[in-house]
């Protein structure tokens, strides 16, 4: 066994690559074979088998074999995750190659969508095995100028969208929603520079130093902003372990669990 | 044209992030061209990088080079295994998706319980706190009276909290009722926080992209041309003359982002 | 006037107004910092302070282009602690483009600073977000995990990560994130090992972080920008200008801005009400 997993080099490694890619596309086929009857359990065993793992790693004490082998299982488990890449790309080209194809209304936009793509990749790519070429600068370029700068501006848009609701859907209608607002405001106020400097004029060791707005904010946050958010974390933790339960034993119910196999 | 990169790479960079910038903020006025090329240009990049750093950072080196260099060869069925995934095209085997599917949510299920041990029983620890302490007393008696009155709140608000999330049974009791009522008030207290924090958070993104338009790129721009002072207040002009025209005009309603 | 009218003002007029009100701080750039520093972002210099010199703090980085005008401050102000302190550091990045986004900090400051990569710090590159599995096997066998860093170097050819072995080295966790990754470190990590953690999130993210403050599963927070701005007062640059300092008297005037519509909203809400009802 030993000498059969041991590394091998040469023309020798590329026949056992070959050989187990032979195996495996045989086991696959194997599986297709699988009457329709046996699918759901082989799934239901395989889900029980991944969370039997973490499970029995937490429950047998520490210094344990699952333990000492978490790092092979994690390595494992990220580059087998990593083949799903091509699944997102697949789609996209799929996507994008049928609006050129076709000349949908605004396929130039997928003609940028393919250049952008294939633009970056290879500038990486060449820069690892050139860094004095023009492609380093040119990956600065990419990232920096573009993707950076696209991706935080567009994260940034919501602010608009956040400054409209709050004018527009902000409304005293009853006691709970003053109630939110005022709490908006207090906390909006008293964790900025300026909004606490609108109440410094109360001596911060006077009896009323607590209306200090900043102080007012802190007292909300500590107090009845962490009940609540404990509160709501014990329920979320109760339901995630109901949830955890019910995936790791096939007892959940909805479109990936119920679908004709 | 490599030798003009290499030169010009940082204001090459400067200035397309500020056309990126401008294209995108161009949908709050509307629709148009401009944003929805730079939106493809934007998923292109996204999709290249992840592929150039998932292959370079991840792939190359926990697998191609473990398997060929060092000459692992079992880790050939790797590509075994995440090939399962590319049957979920196949109508007829999709099921040997779910497969792979299932063990990795086999994998993050089996996490419970750690998770449930390590984050929520401290919580529980945390929560049954004694209405004061020896310290406290010690403080003096109003020092005491406050704390008492903090404690007391906190277990208020936590269990009438708590009560609104029973929904296991019907809440039929005028006790529990009352409860639950109470409980729907201070939860606005914590969403009026979460309100004011998310403001927050969002205006602080939108504050860096003005930084950068502010103070990296037009003290570039205005050093390297400087008829941009000129030019600039032209621009505000033109901003008074969008305020008066939007005033004239009926709002032009443009698709809103998802919020997270 | 017709006040009715105060509860329709048309939004691109808002969003012009919006950005006049935070762009007048950042033309100026205010040196100065805010005046109150919050319990949990002095507790989280203390943690950092006092870790013992012979381990290294883990900076774990979650955020990407989307957040990093509240992380990047976060990370910045961090990293300089510890290299002020000349206390070592090594930074995983689970997110793609924050990868190099947070080797580009940490190299601006080592420059900066006079350290140097390997010896000071280290970036260890990029993994996808499986925070849970990684960062228990990491404390298991930290070398199994991270063979390369992120210019494909041998963690072995560098002094500091080379005697990183197991969670006994690492001294704490400093998890910056726009994400609910905190958790997934107390589980996983943090708890088992009994390793101090300091969380750094987005501000929308940091409400929900009081109870764990508070039960002292997490030992400080770093409250967003605002968080970064008092961290630097701890670090003696109260008075320079940054970037931090900038965007806290800009979110200031933001904010008070958007009081203003609320109010001003509502006064249009109230009037047209009362005009209905007569």
């Amino acid at each position: 066994m030993h000498t059969l997993f041991a590394p091998k080099h040469g023309v020798e490694l590329w026949l056992y690559i070959a050989g187990s890619l032979v195996i495996g596309a045989g086991l696959l086929l194997l599986l297709c074979q699988t009457p329709q009857r046996l699918r759901k359990p082989v799934i239901a065993f395989v889900t029980f088998l991944g969370g039997l793992y973490f499970t029995l790693e937490f429950l047998i004490p520490h210094d344990n074999y699952f333990t000492h082998v978490m790092p092979e299982v994690v390595n494992a488990e990220i580059v087998v995750s990593c083949f799903t890449l091509f699944i997102g790309i697949y789609n996209l080209f799929g996507v994008h190659g049928r609006a050129i194809r076709r000349k949908q209304p605004g396929w130039y936009n997928s003609v940028a969508f393919f250049a952008a793509f294939f633009l970056i990749a290879s500038a990486g790519f060449i820069k690892d095995m050139r860094p004095d070429s023009a492609a380093t600068p040119l990956f600065e370029i990419l990232f920096n100028g573009f993707m950076n700068s696209l991706q935080s501006t567009t994260f940034s848009l919501i602010a608009f969208y956040i400054v409209s609701a709050a004018y527009r859907a902000f409304r005293i209608r009853n006691s709970e929603s003053v109630l939110m607002m005022i709490t908006a405001m207090i906390i909006m106020l008293g964790l900025v520079p300026l909004g606490s400097a609108l109440t410094s004029f109360i001596p911060a060791n006077s009896f009323f130093s607590f209306l200090r707005l900043e102080k007012l904010s802190y007292f909300i946050l500590l107090l009845p902003n962490m009940a609540v958010q404990r509160a709501i974390a014990f329920g979320v933790g109760v339901g995630s372990m109901a949830m955890g339960l019910r995936i790791w034993l096939s007892l959940e119910r909805g479109s990936f669990f119920d679908e004709e196999l | 044209m490599s030798k003009f990169i290499t030169e010009h790479a940082p204001a090459i960079t400067l200035w397309a992030s500020a056309l990126c910038t401008f294209a995108v903020y161009s949908i709050l006025y509307k629709e148009n061209k401009f944003y929805r090329f730079f939106e493809h240009v934007f998923l292109g990049l996204a999709t290249g990088y992840s592929f150039y750093l998932t292959w370079s950072l991840v792939m190359k080196p926990r697998w191609w080079d473990v398997m060929v260099g060092k000459g692992v060869w079992a880790w050939a069925f790797a590509a075994v295994f995440g090939s399962m995934f590319y049957f979920m095209y196949s109508k007829k085997h999709a099921w040997i998706s779910k497969l792979i599917f299932g063990l990795f949510m086999g994998l993050s299920a089996g996490g419970i319980f750690r998770e449930f041990y390590e984050i929520y029983f401290p919580q529980l620890g945390a929560t049954m706190r004694p209405l004061a302490t020896n310290e406290v007393i010690a403080e003096g008696p109003w020092a005491t009276t406050v704390y008492v009155a903090g404690v007391l709140l906190f277990y208020v608000i936590l269990f009438s909290v708590i009560s609104y999330f029973f929904f296991s049974f019907e809440q039929k009791g005028k006790m529990i009722k009352a409860s639950s009522s109470l409980g729907r008030t201070f939860l606005m207290i914590g969403f009026g926080a979460i309100f004011g924090a998310t403001v927050m958070g969002r205006m602080t993104l939108f504050i860096g992209r003005f930084n950068f338009l502010v103070n990296n790129w037009a003290p570039q721009v205005a050093a390297d041309w400087h008829w941009f002072k000129y030019v600039l207040p032209i621009l505000v002009i033109a901003a008074v003359a969008g305020i008066i025209l939007a005033l004239k005009k009926k709002p032009v309603e443009t698709e809103e982002p998802p919020t997270e | 006037m017709n006040l009715k009218k105060l509860q329709n003002i048309d939004k691109r007029i808002l969003y012009i107004l919006l950005a006049i009100v935070i762009v007048t701080p950042l033309f100026v750039r205010p040196s100065k910092h805010p005046d109150a520093v919050f319990d949990e972002v002095q507790n989280a210099f203390n943690t950092i302070d006092n870790m013992p010199d012979d381990k290294v703090a883990f900076v774990s980085i979650v955020w990407g282009p989307g957040t990093i005008a509240e992380n990047r401050p976060q990370t910045e102000v961090l990293m300089r602690h510890l290299f002020m302190k000349h206390k070592k550091f090594v930074v995983l990045s689970w997110d793609m483009p924050g990868t190099k986004l947070s080797y580009d900090v940490g190299k601006a400051l080592e420059e900066e600073l006079g350290m140097e990569y390997g010896k000071d710090w280290c970036h260890l590159g990029y993994r996808p977000a499986y925070v849970a599995m990684i960062s228990r096997a990491m404390g298991e066998d930290f070398q199994k995990q991270f063979a390369e860093d992120y210019n494909n170097k041998p963690l072995k050819e560098m002094p500091l990560p080379a005697k990183i072995k197991s969670a006994k080295d690492i001294g704490i966790v400093i998890d910056i994130t726009p994400s609910a990754t905190m958790g997934t470190w107390l589980a996983y990590f943090c708890g088992p090992y009994n390793v101090p953690i300091v969380t750094c999130p987005t501000a929308v993210m940091s409400a929900e972080a009081y109870p764990y403050l508070d039960s002292g599963q997490v030992s400080g927070m770093l409250n967003g920008v605002i968080g970064a701005s008092m961290y630097e007062t701890l670090i003696g640059r109260g008075n320079t200008r940054t970037e931090a300092a900038a965007t806290a008297w800009s979110l200031s005037c933001a904010h008070i801005y958007i009081i203003l519509l609320i109010v001003l909203g509502n006064i249009g809400y109230i009037a047209a009400g009362k005009k209905a009802k007569r």
